[in-house]
């Protein structure tokens, strides 16, 4: 979220939308967009009825464990980011999709664990094939 | 050769307002990246 927020300039440069979606109820929504100064749309899905449609995963209960995903944690923690109360699936993994005009899925990004975001400059890239 | 290309789903949804929009109404104007958090906290 942090790097999306720094780099909203260039999304805004490359013509994109950003549109952000949360397992948050519209408070809780509200509320996590004024305490991290959200500069996009903020989409509500408690019931993850759109995660669902994009066919996002959920993570094994033993996810958590794997070695990697332990030091991608301790690694964010490292950097400054800090964990509060989880509010939502803590299974549900995330995921990123560039959609054109035309309604094609053009960039689709399923994450394999809790910490694997693609990199901001992956997703410039991607748009610029865009027409 | 056609390639086809997966078109995104489109759905009424509620936002952080609590106004309802259709998703796709992100998309008409300009390429959308819609970006699906993990969980909030």
């Amino acid at each position: 979220m942090a790097q999306l927020r720094r780099k909203k300039q260039h999304f805004d440069e490359a013509g994109a939308q950003v549109v952000l979606v949360g397992m948050g109820t519209p408070a809780e929504s509200r509320a996590f967009a004024a305490k991290y100064d959200v500069p996009f749309p903020l989409v509500s899905d408690p019931a993850k009825m759109v995660y669902r449609k994009f066919d996002l995963r959920r993570m094994t209960p033993w996810g958590f464990l794997a070695p990697e995903v332990v030091l991608k944690g301790v690694s964010a923690m490292a950097r400054g980011h800090h964990m509060g109360l989880p509010q939502g699936d803590v299974r549900q993994l995330p995921g990123v999709f560039i959609i054109t005009t035309a309604g094609e899925i053009v960039f689709s990004h399923y994450a394999a664990d809790p910490a694997d975001h693609p990199e901001v400059a992956t997703i410039l890239d991607a748009l610029k094939t865009v027409a | 050769m056609e390639i086809n290309v997966p078109k995104a789903y489109d759905l009424t949804v509620t936002l952080s307002d609590n106004s309802t929009k259709r998703l796709s109404a992100f998309w008409q104007e300009r390429p959308l990246v819609l970006v699906f958090l993990r969980h909030f906290g």
